[in-house]
C-alpha cells in the first residue's frame, strides 16, 4: 500500500517543473527576469507568454539535434538564434499585452533569447525519452515560471503603484520602494523560503500520519494475534 | 541517573539577552522623555505602536517557525523603540508600522530570529522607509518647549544644511540639549552621552567601539570640512547632526551584526565611521548612517573570519616553534 508521503511525492513528481523542481524556487533560474519583470503584472504576463512560446520550440529543436548527434556548442547556438527570431515574431503579441513592456523591460526582454531556463531545459532534454515527455516538461517549467512571477508581480504592482493589471485598487497608499530591484530580490527570496518551509511542513505532517497509521496497524495486528 | 538542569558552572557572568536588552531599553527610555518634551504626545503613540507591532510580529513569526517563543529576550522591544527614534516626530503612523514589518518580517525572522540576522533590523527598517517616503523621513518638525503641544512647521535638519555646504545656524547649547530639528531621539547630545556612560558602566556596550567610530568621523570632518566657517565647527555640526551620535551608541555596538572579537570590532567601527562620512559627503541622502550600516553589516562576518584565520596561523606558528625548541 502506498503511504501518504509516497502519494504526495508521486503527485509533485508528475508536476516536475511546476510544483517540484520549479525553475525559480528550486534552481534559481531566470532571476533577473523574475526581479525586473515583476514590477508590473502585465509585463510578467508578457514574459511568461514569451517563455511559453520559446521553450517548447527550443525543446523540439534540442530533441531533434540531440537525436542527430549534434554537439552542445552547435545546438546552443542554433537555439539562441531561433529564440531571437521567435522573439521578433512574437513581439506584436507581447506588445498587445502591455504596450510599454519594451521600454519597461529594457535589456531584459531581448535577454529572453538567451535565458537560463531555456538553456537549462535544452541541456536536460533527454533523447531517450519521448518527444511528448520532453515537450511537456518544457511547458510545465514555463508554467512554473509564470506561477511564481505572476503573484510576485501582482504584489509588487499593488503595493508600488496601487494597481493590478493596470486596474487601480489602492488609492492614496503606495510603497514606491517595493518597485526597486532590491525589494524584488528580497521578495523572490522570501517566496523561495516560504515555499521550502511549506513543503517541508507538508512532508513532516504526512510522515507523522503515516507513522501513526503504521503503529495503529501494528497494534491491531498484535490484538488479532 | 538524575540529570540536573543548571547553568554551566564555569560561566560566572550574569549577562543574558534579557539583561543586555533590558539595559538598552533603560537607555532608550530617556530619549523618549526628551522627544516627548520637544514634540508632544505623538511621540508616545509612535513608540508604543512600534513596540506592539514588533513584539506581535516577532511572536507570530517565532510561533509559525516552531521555535521557542522567548518574549523575555526583549529584542523586539529594543527594535520597536529604536525605529521611531531615528525618524522625525512628525512621521505618520503607517511609516513606523511599515518599518517595523520590514525590520522583523523581512530582516530578522526569515534569517532565523534573534542572533541570526545579518543586518540590523531597525536600521534596515528605517532605510526602507527612507527610500520609500523620502520627503516625510527627511523633514523635521521644529522642537517646541511646551509639553504636549503639536509640532506643525517642518524644516530641513542641520545635516541637510551641511549637505548643501551651508553652516547650520544653531548655538552650542541648542546642539547639546537637542533643541534643533532632527530625528526625534538623536538630537539630545547630553542625554545620549548619559546613555553612553550608563551602557559602558553596565558593560552592555564597549566604549572603545564608540570611540573608534566617532574618532574616524571626527578626523574626516576635521580634514575635509563641508562648510567654510572652520574645521572645528565642521566637526561640531557633523557629529551632532543626523543620527551619527545615536548610531555610535546604539547601532555600532549591536551584538549580532558587529564582529564578535574586539580587534575586528574596532576595525569595523573605524571603517563604519569612514563609510558613514563617505555616504554623507557623496551619497544621495543627507543621512548616510542607515545605508552605511547595512553595507558594513554585510562585511562583519568576513572581518571575524579573517581575524580567526590570523589567530589560528599565529597559534600554529607558536606551536611549531615550541615543538622545534623541544
Amino acid at each position: 500500500m502506498k503511504t501518504r508521503l509516497k502519494r504526495y511525492r508521486d503527485i509533485t513528481g508528475r508536476m516536475d517543473g511546476l510544483l517540484s523542481a520549479n525553475p525559480i524556487i528550486t534552481y534559481g533560474l531566470t532571476l533577473p527576469l523574475a526581479v525586473m519583470g515583476t514590477v508590473d503584472t502585465r509585463a510578467a504576463l508578457g514574459l511568461s507568454v514569451a517563455l511559453f512560446c520559446i521553450n517548447p520550440v527550443a525543446m523540439l529543436l534540442a530533441y531533434l539535434m540531440k537525436k542527430v548527434g549534434l554537439g552542445r556548442e552547435v545546438y546552443m547556438l542554433i537555439i539562441s538564434l531561433v529564440s531571437s527570431l521567435m522573439l521578433v515574431q512574437i513581439s506584436d503579441i507581447i506588445g498587445g499585452i502591455h504596450s510599454q513592456i519594451f521600454s519597461l523591460m529594457g535589456i531584459y526582454f531581448p535577454l529572453l533569447a538567451v535565458n537560463t531556463l531555456t538553456f537549462f531545459l535544452i541541456t536536460r532534454c533527454d533523447p531517450q525519452k519521448s518527444l511528448l515527455n520532453n515537450l511537456l516538461r518544457s511547458i510545465r517549467s514555463s508554467a512554473g515560471f509564470a506561477v511564481v512571477i505572476l503573484p510576485v508581480a501582482a504584489f509588487r504592482e499593488l503595493l508600488g503603484k496601487g494597481s493590478v493589471f493596470g486596474y487601480k485598487l489602492l488609492d492614496g497608499f503606495t510603497i514606491p520602494s517595493v518597485l526597486l530591484p532590491f525589494f524584488g530580490f528580497i521578495l523572490v527570496g522570501m517566496v523561495c523560503a516560504l515555499t521550502r518551509f511549506a513543503s517541508r511542513n507538508i512532508k513532516y505532517q504526512l510522515l507523522r500520519r503515516d507513522r501513526r497509521d503504521r503503529e495503529a496497524a501494528a497494534e491491531e495486528a498484535a490484538k488479532v494475534c | 541517573m538524575n540529570l540536573m538542569n543548571s547553568r554551566p558552572p564555569h560561566i560566572r557572568s550574569r549577562e543574558s539577552n534579557f539583561s543586555i536588552m533590558g539595559d538598552m531599553v533603560i537607555a532608550l527610555l530617556p530619549l523618549y522623555f526628551m522627544a516627548y518634551f520637544f514634540y508632544g504626545n505623538h511621540v508616545a503613540v509612535l513608540g508604543a505602536v512600534s513596540v506592539i507591532v514588533c513584539v506581535l510580529l516577532d511572536v507570530a513569526c517565532t510561533f509559525l517557525s516552531r521555535r521557542r517563543v522567548g518574549i523575555l529576550d526583549l529584542s523586539p522591544v529594543v527594535t520597536g523603540l529604536l525605529i521611531p527614534l531615528m525618524l522625525p516626530a512628525s512621521v505618520e503612523l503607517y511609516v513606523i508600522i511599515v518599518a517595523d514589518l520590514f525590520a522583523i518580517g523581512v530582516v530578522k525572522q526569515p534569517f532565523g530570529g534573534l542572533g541570526q540576522n545579518i543586518f540590523n533590523p531597525a536600521v534596515a527598517g528605517v532605510a526602507f522607509v527612507a527610500l520609500t517616503w523620502k520627503t516625510q523621513v527627511f523633514s523635521y518638525p521644529v522642537p517646541i518647549q511646551s509639553l504636549g503641544a503639536p509640532a506643525a512647521r517642518l524644516v530641513a535638519s542641520p545635516a541637510a544644511s551641511l549637505k548643501m555646504g551651508a553652516t547650520p545656524n544653531y548655538g552650542v547649547m541648542d546642539l547639546i540639549f537637542g533643541n534643533y530639528p532632527g530625528p526625534m531621539g538623536a538630537t539630545g547630545i547630553l542625554i545620549l552621552i548619559t546613555c553612553l556612560i550608563y551602557l559602558v558602566v553596565r558593560r552592555t556596550i564597549n566604549g572603545k567601539t564608540t570611540l573608534a567610530f566617532m574618532g574616524t568621523a571626527t578626523v574626516i570632518a576635521f580634514l575635509f570640512p563641508r562648510i567654510t566657517t572652520g574645521r572645528l565647527e565642521s566637526v561640531l555640526y557633523e557629529l551632532t547632526s543626523g543620527v551619527l551620535f545615536f548610531g555610535a551608541i546604539f547601532l555600532i555596538n549591536e551584538p549580532t551584526t558587529a564582529p564578535k572579537a574586539e580587534p575586528p570590532r574596532l576595525f569595523y567601527a573605524a571603517l563604519s565611521g569612514a563609510v558613514v562620512m563617505l555616504f554623507r559627503y557623496v551619497g544621495a541622502f543627507e543621512e548616510g548612517m542607515f545605508f552605511a550600516m547595512i553595507l558594513m553589516n554585510a562585511f562583519s562576518w568576513l572581518m571575524d573570519m579573517k581575524y580567526e584565520e590570523r589567530k589560528s596561523r599565529e597559534r600554529r606558528a607558536r606551536y611549531e616553534d615550541t615543538a622545534e625548541t623541544v
